[in-house]
Formats: structure tokens, sequence, C-alpha cells
């Protein structure tokens, strides 16, 4: 069964075709909310409130791309949460962990990572995540949705319910303050991750 | 002058545009155009060089492990019964209310407005029939005060038949007296015929309350219909005969005495029963004389709806509860849902 016949089926009420969706899309999703929002917990909050919010909605999917509809939920639940965070900032002891069975979408997954490549790669995800937590909220869906989760800019202009222009100069206006953070903390990078002199 | 400025131009303007040249988002007229730039601007090449580097950086950051699944639990699958049953009950509730409302509507309209109307259509059965219903009327149609010192002629055949039967003399002959009555009535001799019918057991007050009973001096047409009337001492005799037309009913001729005599506390009454009457120690006696049968519309409707009213009354009372089970039933499963 394809998602559109999953989609028809959550469309009638059946939760268990819904959850058949929630599987398929649930990994991208707290993804998604951990790294605009830099918080586990809050991320955990936003996923389940934004698949939530898809149930009760789904019946106004008119078609479409499901993952760019669903994306807007999410940014909305993301939105929220960041209220909710501005009114009661918090920190995480876990927001370091990471999923070694689920790694980034592009990293190369061809050579099997040693121990050591997986802490160093766990302390370039914290520092960009700290960097991300410095952008605007705007700037940082933005390059969430585009570098990390690989959305055009039109899919993006719909999740974010934008045009394509304003999307292009938020995500240029993210990538180069993202590039700025990370060089000044080139040197805390590890090595193979740090800027070299022959990739200019 | 013309040249630097272009370039600086050129440089800011690319500058904002290697996001989107990296995403091949650009077109392909000003993708020439920023190449162009890019040969000639190192500045604009190491930035290049650094947004591709941070997007790399970005893409290879790790993704967060997923806490649990954020699957929606699916609710316990409901058995389809419950839901017919509750729409059964709902069902029923309604149909057992409507058929409350319904028989209510009918005892009210029976209450109201049937009374007269079976009254009136009932009225001739009283003539044609000496039955118990006719008994309450007739005795105080006789004990009512009417002048009828002149008795009407009678209307219907049915009416002048038991007349007749009066006037016959071998009723009055008969010495078989057992009914004995001390009254106060003219001398005329007037003749009254009770019927008693078998259970009575109000006949004692209500002949003991008579103050005076009036008498009709005759039957049929004021001739003188009994040949005892010429004979003051058989005037105090009265004879039952037996009826075959009136069941179990007694029929007595009375042949009052006097004016002299005293009624109500020593009217004594002394029957013997036909054939087919069953005897009874204390009967009502239905004194009935002809021009007093007029039906009293008053009365009648009390005993009319009786046979009608109880079962109405059980039925009412049945439906009632079951609307209230059904209506428990309903909530019951309501809140379940």
């Amino acid at each position: 069964m394809d998602e559109t016949t999953f989609i028809h089926a959550a469309q009638h009420g059946d939760v268990a075709a819904f959850n058949q969706i929630v599987r398929a899309h649930q990994a991208q999703v707290y993804r998604t909310a951990y790294r605009v929002l830099g918080d586990p917990a809050s991320a955990e909050d936003a996923t389940q409130d934004a698949f939530v919010s898809a149930y009760k909605h789904i019946r106004a999917y008119r078609g479409g791309s499901f993952k760019a509809w669903l994306l807007r939920i999410v940014t909305n639940a993301c939105y929220d949460q960041l209220r909710v965070k501005q009114r009661r900032p918090t920190a995480s002891l876990d927001a370091m962990l990471v999923d070694p069975d689920n790694p980034a979408p592009g990293a190369d997954r061809a050579a099997p990572e040693t121990p050591h490549d997986f802490a160093e790669r766990q302390e370039l995800g914290a520092t960009i995540q700290r960097g991300l937590t410095l952008l605007p909220a705007d700037q940082r869906m933005t390059l969430v949705f585009v570098d990390i989760e690989g959305m055009s800019y039109d899919q993006v202009a719909d999740a974010m319910k934008t045009n394509v222009g304003t999307v292009k100069s938020r995500l240029s206006r993210a990538r180069a303050a993202l590039r700025d953070f990370l060089q000044k903390q080139e040197e805390l990078l590890p090595a193979p991750y740090r800027l070299k002199s022959g990739q200019v | 002058m013309l040249g630097k400025q272009n370039f600086s131009e050129r440089h800011i303007w690319s500058q904002a545009r290697l996001s989107e040249y990296l995403d091949q988002q650009i077109a392909p007229a000003e993708r020439a155009q920023l190449e162009t730039h890019l040969t000639e601007c190192a500045e604009c090449r190491t930035a290049l060089a650094s947004l591709r580097w941070t997007i790399a950086l970005v893409q290879q950051a790790p993704a967060p492990a997923l806490p649990r699944s954020f699957t929606l639990p699916v609710p316990a699958q409901r058995a389809a019964s419950p839901t017919f049953v509750f729409g059964l009950a709902r069902f029923a509730t309604a149909l057992a209310t409507l058929l409350l409302i319904a028989v209510i509507g009918v005892d009210v309209i029976l209450q109201f407005s049937g009374g007269v109307s079976m009254t009136t259509a009932l009225a001739p059965q009283t003539d044609k029939q000496v039955a118990a219903p006719v008994i309450a009327p007739t005795l105080q149609a006789v004990a009512a005060p009417l002048p009828t010192s002149a008795p009407k002629p009678l209307a219907s055949p049915t009416q002048v038949a038991p007349a007749a039967e009066v006037a016959k003399p071998t009723q009055v002959a008969k010495p078989t007296s057992a009914l004995s009555a001390t009254m106060s009535a003219p001398a005329a001799a007037p003749i009254v015929r009770a019927t008693l019918p078998a259970p009575a057991p109000s006949m004692p007050p209500l002949l003991g309350a008579m103050p005076t009973i009036t008498i009709p001096l005759g039957i049929g047409g004021g001739a003188p219909e009994t040949p005892g009337t010429a004979d003051a001492a058989k005037a105090r005799s009265i004879t039952p005969v037996p009826r075959a037309s009136t069941g179990n009913a007694i029929t007595a001729t009375l042949t009052l005495p006097p004016p002299t005599a005293t009624l109500a506390p020593m009217a004594t009454l002394t029957a013997t029963p036909s054939a087919t009457a069953q005897p009874s120690p204390t009967p009502v006696a239905q004194a009935r004389t002809e021009p007093t049968r007029a039906p009293q519309p008053t009365r009648v409707p009390a005993a009319i709806p009786q046979p009608l009213a109880a079962p109405l009354r059980w039925v009412e009372i049945g439906l009632f509860f079951l609307v209230v089970f059904f209506a428990t039933l309903t909530l019951l499963l309501w809140r379940k849902k």
C-alpha cells in the first residue's frame, strides 16, 4: 500500500493507516523540530503536536506534496514551541544525544564509522546546533528545510506560507551567518571538518 | 571609475546570489554573469567555497535519536452491536413515548367528549333492555317528585308491552303475594312494577332514603289498567309476577295502600324470585314506571367508560414503564459511548 492509500484511509478515520504515515515521517519531523528548536524535549512535544494536528486536519489535505503539507504543520508546531520556550527557557541535558542508526541526510554511510569518527561527528553536530540556535527562527527553519531536509524552494515557500524570493533571501542570510559562526569556531571543530585552504 | 563601480555593484550582487548559485536556482543569464564575476573576484570565490563548506558541514551533522514512536493510540475496536443496540434503544424509547402520548390522548378524549355521545347512543338500549346499568336512573326517576297524576301514553311498542303485562288480571289475581309494602300513595291505587336484579347491595339505603314516592296513576292512555283498583282490600297485596323477558330480574306488581299509610321506615319488600333470577336478600328494586323512563344523561357517563377506562389505565402504566426502561437503557448506552 502506498502513501496515498494510507492518506485516504486516514481521511476516513483509520488511525492505523495514519500511524503508517507517522512511521514513515516521524524521523524527519522530529529531526526538523530538533534542529529548529535545539531541544529534544521541545522537539518531542512539537512532533507529537504536529502529528495530532495532522490527524485532526488530514481531511483538509487536498493532494500535492504530503511532505510539504506535513512540514507546514511542523513549522507551526515549532513556532508554538518557540513561543513557549521564550516564556519558559529551558536547558536540556540530553541535547547532545544523536541517533547512530539514523545519520544525517547526505552523510557518507559507505564506510563504517569508527567510535572516534562518531565522537567527532557528535561534536560537529553540537557546534552546528549552537550556530543554528543563534539564527532567527525564520532563517533557521529555511536552512533546516533546504540544507538538512533537502526540500526545494517551492516546497519551503509552501510550508512556510511565503514566496520563493523570501525563501532565497532568508536562506542566503542564514547560510552566511552560520558560515561566519563556524569559521569563528573552526578551531573547536574536529580536523576533518575544518575549512582547508585548498577548498577555497 | 565606471568600471570600478560596475565591479563593486556586481560584487554585491554576486555575494547575494551565491546561495542560489550553489542550489542551481539562478537564471541562466544571471548564472553566466555570476560566473564571469567569480573569475575576476577572489573574495567571491572564497565566499562561495566557505558557503559550500558550511552546507557540507550542516549536512554531515548527525541526526538526533528518535526518543520514541509518535504513532497515535489506536482506539479499541468497539463491537458493532452496542451501536446497534443504542440505536434500537433510542428508537424504542421514541416509539414508546409516542404510544404513551397517543394512549393518553385517547383517554383524555374519552373522558371529556366520549361520555355524552355514548349516553345518547346507549339511551335506546335502556328502553329495550332492563339491565343493571339502568337501575340507578330509573330509581331516581321514580323518586323524583313528578306530577304524574295523568300518565303519559307510551310512545314505542316496546314500552307498551310491559304495560300490557301489568294489566293482566291473572298477575294481580294470584294471591302469591310475598311482597308487602306500606306506602303513602294516592287512593287511586297505582301500580308499581318493581324489577329486582340479583346483585343489588345498595337497595335498603335507597329505599330508606325515599321521602315520598310519587307514582303515576295509570299506564297506557289514562285508563285504569289494574282490575285491583276497585278492590281496596286487594290494594295492599303485591303480586310478584315472573317475567321471562327480564332475565334474572324479579318483577313485582305493587298495589299501594291508601295515603294514610306511612312509607319510608317500614317499606319492606319481599320478593319471590323468578325462575331465572338469583335470590338476593337485599335486592335493588327497580321501580319501573313507563312515564319516568327518560334517561338521565348526567348519570350515564359515569358508568359507560368503565369497561374502556380500566384497560387504558393498564396500557398507560405499561407504556410509562416501557418509556422509563428504554430511556434508562439509552442513557446507559450513551454514557458507554
